[in-house]
């Protein structure tokens, strides 16, 4: 009996193999990034970049670019102008125009996250400008795919762009008390360049925030901007005028205090900020008094940035920074129809302590 | 079930076939002597010289011509004998039978005595042992040398071999049981076990399956470890081999049995467990850390080398997804000209390393490592630049086989070898979920398989704690006191742990 089952498994191995799709690396048409607009006639335009490897072991990156009502459509289409199929399984970074994201966006975010070859840690992005000649030109040794993946890893680890992919979005989108940004890209001189955050209410674009905001977004975001670095103007003090410290290797830490939470809240969010001062625009002699004023200056600069971003998110009712989600973790009949209705209204303070430990190893 | 008919064996009828390869010789001394006469190295001749006649039997090729004329032939000359009871007191030479038993005589002339007749029609002869010893020298241990510890490994004479593990044992309870196996090579074959020690189940069940051995000719410790193995369709050894004499001294003293057999350069440990087989005796001689860390390293060298040209095969067929996308291109560029799928690759390359070890094995020392040299380094980038394999899978497969050549045993090493061949085709046609499904049959496959009776993956299915002492990891010796669960030993401590513990210092 047990021979005869192993005799059936070995003829079904060899039977059903066909059943399994085969996807040799070398046989299919990588695609390591995609960028969706829309014509004049409504459709989507995809770009499809895909790394092509050349004999002496250098990398470029060729783009396709197809219309279609569906972006699986527009695959199929793609295909018709390739050697090799394409495949969705390496795609490190969906583009979006920026008309694309006011009109919504879930429906082609869904193509995304409905094909399990497409990573959940893809980055996404908006473009601002022209989607094709971002993605047509050769930016560094990599094919463009690859390279704005590592921009963003970079930027993300090292520099003032939050946590954000596919999945840090949906679950922003699908969580309450909280609303997704994706980053902006633009081609600036040739070089792509992060360029702010496009704010989100649902899927829908309805707000933008600037490159200079990106630093005190960040702060009262994400856990730690560590090697980033801020240039600070010395306020406060008439001699000063118009000199600059640089702050660097910031720890931010956000503590939320929240009163009277079933009416119109109050919400005091203490930033703690801790930095290093490296650089200061009248030469060597970084004092204490320097750096007290520089405490003082960058406390009410980072408040009154902070504030300002603040009452723009109210304003547009979205909340990217996720304060209703702090309210909510504090409440226990939660009700996010009631938290839209009060948000605009609430009273969020911002409380910004800054302290900054060291000037470098001279004197 | 009528399809599997045709796989059950015919019942033969050859039970009643005759021991005797012979059946017209008769049993009498008479016929025996005139049955061996016929071989040209049989001798016999009549002292004439001695007052009373004396008749001398033996094979030329057997005996040590030495003793005859030192010690046999002296002594003949010089008194009259008129009895083989005067003989016996006369021959310095111990342990002379006198037997008229034809099957004892012929037994023991054909082991190399010597028959010595008074009277040629009398049936009582004596028997003197003479036999020529011409065996190797004891020598380095090649197959497991170690850099530290002692350089002695077991011969091709039995004898010798017990020596050397009595000189390890010097106590009574160290009992031989010699078996005589084969049809018609008539191997002496020792079981070798502590007695208060050693399980008794345990010797029993070796004892039980020599007697049972029906084989005509046992040439080597491997035929009789294929003949008493508990699965022998199993591609895993199932009972270790070693040439080290320390070894089994070692184990011994663990609880195990030993079997040595007369012709062969290796002794049998059993029962064993599927880790020991990657635990080298060498282990023993360093610091437990260190000994540790190899076998940790030995343990990943297993696993690398049998699964990593399936992964290869998996993820370059069908899961391109799971590539780290600084991985992508390396691959890609190195096999962006190689007109193969990945597993005609995969195993043009693993039948290379193949044929080169194979070819390495038969050919002389010197000529061998040559070819190793000249096929490694020239069929390796030669089948790269002609662009039939990809530079990583090169760097894979040759990193696979040298890491299949760490395990200590031979045997074991062979069957990591074999194994990777089903991984690679269920990777090519299932990807991992193939490699997993394999990987599944392999661990079923293993958790039935025992041996001497014993479970195989023990101390890992069934779990038992305390015997992993010894096993992924070596804890240092005063951790090693109670003997392996395993083995289920009559005496349990190997020695007194507390007292072990206790440092003495020079005043106590």
């Amino acid at each position: 009996m047990k021979r005869i089952l192993l005799l059936i498994v070995i003829c079904l191995l060899g039977v059903l193999s066909a059943c399994v799709q085969k996807q040799i690396l070398d046989d299919v048409q990588l695609v390591t990034a995609i960028g969706y607009e829309l014509t004049n006639e409504n459709e989507l335009k995809a770009t499809a970049v895909t790394p092509i490897y050349k004999p002496d072991k250098t990398i470029i990156s060729d783009i396709f670019t197809e219309t279609g009502p569906l972006s699986k459509e527009i695959r199929k289409q793609l295909n018709m102008q390739s050697s090799r199929p394409f495949v969705s399984g390496k795609i490190e970074i969906g583009l979006y125009s920026k008309d694309l994201a006011q009109k919504g966006m879930l429906d082609l975010l869904d193509t995304f996250y409905r094909d399990p070859a497409v990573g959940s840690r893809a980055y996404l992005a908006i473009v601002d400008g022209n989607m094709q000649s971002l993605l047509e030109k050769q930016y560094g040794q990599q094919d463009n795919g690859i390279y704005l993946s590592h921009m963003f890893e970079q930027n993300i680890d090292t520099g003032s762009l939050p946590r954000t992919n596919l999945n840090q979005f949906l679950s922003a989108y699908y969580s309450q008390g909280i609303d997704p940004f994706i980053p902006i890209v633009k081609q600036e001189n040739g070089q792509v360049k992060l360029d702010g955050h496009a704010l989100f209410r649902g899927d829908k674009m309805v707000g933008e925030l600037s490159a200079k905001n990106m630093f005190i977004f960040k702060v009262l975001m994400d856990k730690y901007t560590k090697q980033d670095s801020t240039a600070v103007k010395l306020t406060e003090t008439n001699q000063r005028e118009g000199e600059y410290v640089s702050v660097l290797k910031i720890r931010a830490k956000r503590v939320y205090k929240i009163e009277n939470t079933t009416e119109v809240p109050k919400i005091t969010i203490n930033v703690k900020i801790e930095g290093n001062v490296e650089e200061y625009s009248e030469g060597q002699q970084i004092d204490k008094k320097i750096i007290k004023t520089a405490q003082k200056s960058m406390q009410s600069q980072v408040k009154k940035q902070a504030d300002d971003m603040i009452s723009m998110f109210q304003e547009l009712r979205i909340d990217p920074i996720g304060i209703g989600g702090q309210v909510r973790s504090r409440q226990r009949n939660w009700d996010e129809n009631h938290w839209l209705d009060v948000y605009p209204n609430a009273d969020i303070n911002v409380d910004v302590q800054v302290s900054l430990t060291e000037t470098g190893i001279v004197e | 079930m009528r399809i599997h008919r045709w796989y059950k064996k015919k019942k033969k009828n050859d039970n009643q076939q005759k021991d005797n390869i012979n059946p017209e010789v008769d049993d009498s001394l008479e016929s025996l002597i005139k049955q061996m006469k016929v071989s040209n190295d049989f001798i016999y001749f009549k002292n004439d010289q001695s007052p009373q006649p004396i008749h001398l039997y033996y094979f030329m090729s057997l005996v040590d011509s030495e003793i005859i004329h030192r010690d046999i032939l002296p002594y003949l000359n010089r008194e009259s004998l008129t009895s083989l009871q005067k003989l016996k007191q006369e021959l310095p030479i111990e342990n002379i039978e006198i037997t008229s038993d034809v099957n004892k005589i012929e037994q023991k002339v054909l082991r190399g005595s010597i028959i010595i007749q008074l009277d040629k029609s009398s049936t009582e002869v004596a028997l003197i042992r003479a036999e020529l010893n011409k065996a190797r020298e004891v020598s380095l241990p090649e197959v497991e040398f170690s850099v530290v510890g002692p350089k002695e490994s077991f011969v091709e004479s039995l004898d010798t071999n017990l020596n050397l593990i009595r000189k390890r044992l010097p106590i009574p309870e160290l009992q031989i049981a010699e078996y005589s196996v084969g049809k018609l090579s008539k191997t002496r074959v020792a079981v070798v076990s502590i007695e208060g020690i050693t399980n008794e189940e345990n010797v029993n069940t070796v004892k039980q399956r020599i007697q049972a051995i029906e084989f005509d000719t046992i040439n080597d410790s491997s035929y009789i470890v294929q003949l008493i193995t508990d699965n022998k369709n199993s591609p895993f050894p199932q009972l270790i081999d070693t040439e080290r004499p320390d070894r089994i001294a070692s184990v011994l003293a663990e609880g195990k049995v030993a079997i040595l057999v007369d012709g062969a350069p290796h002794g049998i440990l059993g029962p064993t467990t599927f880790i020991e087989f990657f635990s080298a005796f060498e282990d023993y001689f360093l610091n437990w850390i260190t000994a540790s860390f190899f076998r940790l390293i030995r343990l990943f060298a297993v696993i690398f080398s049998i699964l990593i040209t399936p992964i290869y095969v998996a993820v370059l067929t069908y899961h391109y997804e799971l590539i780290p996308k600084d991985l992508v291109s390396i691959l890609v560029i190195s096999r962006r000209e190689i007109p193969l799928p990945p597993i005609l690759e995969a195993i043009f390359l693993e039948i290379a390393i193949e044929l080169l070890r194979e070819a390495g094995a038969r050919l002389p020392t010197k000529v061998g490592q040559t070819i190793g040299i000249v096929g490694g380094i020239v069929i390796g980038t030669a089948s790269v630049e002609a662009g039939l394999t990809s530079n990583v899978l090169l760097i894979i497969v040759a990193l696979a086989a040298l890491a299949s050549f760490t395990t200590p045993v031979y045997k074991m090493g062979n069957t990591i070898r074999l194994i990777r061949f089903p991984f690679l085709i269920f990777a090519h046609f299932w990807g991992l979920l193939g490699v997993a499904i394999c990987f599944c049959f392999t661990i079923t496959h293993l958790l039935k398989l025992t041996s001497l009776g014993r479970p195989f993956l023990e101390p890992i299915f069934p779990p038992r704690i305390s015997d992993l002492k010894d096993a992924v990891i070596r804890l240092p010796f005063n951790f090693q006191a109670k003997r392996p669960i395993q083995l289920q030993t009559e005496d349990t401590m190997r020695f007194k742990q507390n007292k072990a513990k206790d440092k003495r210092e020079i005043d106590e």
